[in-house]
């Protein structure tokens, strides 16, 4: 009866292979992979078989593991999603809770939270549209630049970095993150992409380089796990060159457990980023699925372009 | 307690307003096979409803169990029943 179509084992193996994992330990997500491909089409299919490939290469194992991550963590946020929609409020604790509880939990780390996330930036479309537009609005405008140092902060994954570092073959990246299991899957998944030389990562919020200071700058879905993000950007403000360019999201109305810090709107965001002495060059929202009703939330992307202002 | 036909009219007043379809479209069979709008975020918007309406509660395990019908009636039966 559904009019989604199957994913061809033969031309995108990995992709197939998770595809039948998630139906199996998750049946209620076994539609997701079809409805993407069919929102997204060949190019989404293309690029996530290669993520895939170079992360997995045909090992059904951790492709079930990894399944078995994305079924458990989704299901947690559609969960906190029903309970905000009530409270609308995170009431999640504090920043260092949550470094006690998620950061520093590896078992979470390493076998939910970041295969979890990994996939989402295919699997959720809010993510996925705010790849693409980071790709058409960020990258594309540091490929005119004779030399890229960027710093990424709150590497998550390291998924960001990668795609810079991938796209961009004249950029060096610092990457900062407190989390000891982020900055070894990090680790893994740039060395897989064989660009870690190019690539430092620094076990800390963010600073200044010792030498040259950085011309661009990431930092994808940070704000909201901060007690402060205002002083966050304060500090990332100080650690970029005047006139560097960047890329900042932050979630919206997107409850999760180390979620702390409520944005309900755009504008919230951009009015701290104005604040910490950026200018904004473009920004846009991006949200996971349309509203069914008018008092039901839904979690949003908000995402900027930036230019460090002097 | 709810009887058998009382429980059977609610999840089906449930499941027609979550998923939109008609009642009349509704039987022991349907399943996220044949109801195309039956994805996840349906599926998790019906769990709720249904714990709300009918005052019970699943965990996860359960959740991703509640596939069908059939099996949202035997689920929400054994509950009642607890």
């Amino acid at each position: 009866m559904s009019s989604t179509r199957a994913i061809d084992p033969a031309t995108a193996p990995n992709v197939a292979a998770l595809a039948s994992a998630i139906a199996e330990q998750f049946p209620i997500f076994k539609k997701v992979i079809a409805t993407r491909f069919d929102e997204f089409g060949d190019d989404w299919l293309n690029r996530f078989e290669r993520e895939m490939m170079v992360s997995f290469n045909g090992d059904l194992n951790a492709i079930k593991n990894t399944a078995e991550a994305y079924g458990a963590f989704s299901l947690e946020a559609m969960r906190l999603q029903a309970k905000f929609d009530v409270t609308l409020s995170y009431g999640s604790g504090s920043y260092d809770e949550a470094v006690s509880t998620v950061y520093s939990n590896a078992d979470y780390m390493v076998n939910t939270y970041l295969p979890a996330l990994l996939l989402s930036h295919y699997l959720w479309p809010h993510h996925y549209r705010q790849l693409n537009w980071a790709h058409d609005h960020f990258v594309a405008n540091l490929r005119g630049l004779e030399s890229v140092r960027f710093c990424d902060v709150g590497i998550g994954t390291g998924f960001y970095s990668k795609e810079l570092l991938v796209a961009l073959p004249n950029a060096r990246g610092w990457g900062f993150d407190i989390s000891s299991s982020s900055l070894k899957h990090a680790d893994q998944l740039l060395g897989r992409w064989q660009v870690m030389d190019r690539y430092q990562l620094v076990q800390k919020t963010v600073s200044k380089p010792d030498s040259d200071g950085f011309n661009a700058f990431v930092s994808v879905e940070l704000l909201e796990h901060l007690d402060d993000p205002l002083q966050f950007l304060h500090a990332l403000r100080a650690a970029v060159e005047v006139g560097a360019i960047g890329f900042v999201t932050a979630a919206i109305d997107a409850p999760n457990r180390d979620h702390i810090y409520l944005y309900r709107d755009i504008e919230s965001i951009a009015e701290h980023i104005r604040v910490a002495g950026f200018e904004i060059i473009e920004a846009i929202n991006f949200a996971a699925y349309e509203k069914s009703s008018p008092a039901e939330t839904v979690p949003q992307s908000g995402c900027f372009i930036l230019r460090a202002a002097a | 307690m709810m009887d058998q036909n009382t429980i059977r009219k609610k999840i089906t007043e449930v499941m027609s307003l979550i998923l939109g379809v008609d009642p009349s479209e509704l039987n022991e069979n349907s399943s996220m096979d044949t109801i195309e709008s039956w994805d996840s975020l349906k599926h998790m918007k019906l769990v709720i409803a249904l714990e709300q309406e009918l005052g019970i509660e699943f965990d996860d395990e359960e959740v991703v169990e509640l596939l069908s019908f059939r099996l949202i009636e035997l689920a929400v039966a054994n509950k009642i029943a607890e």
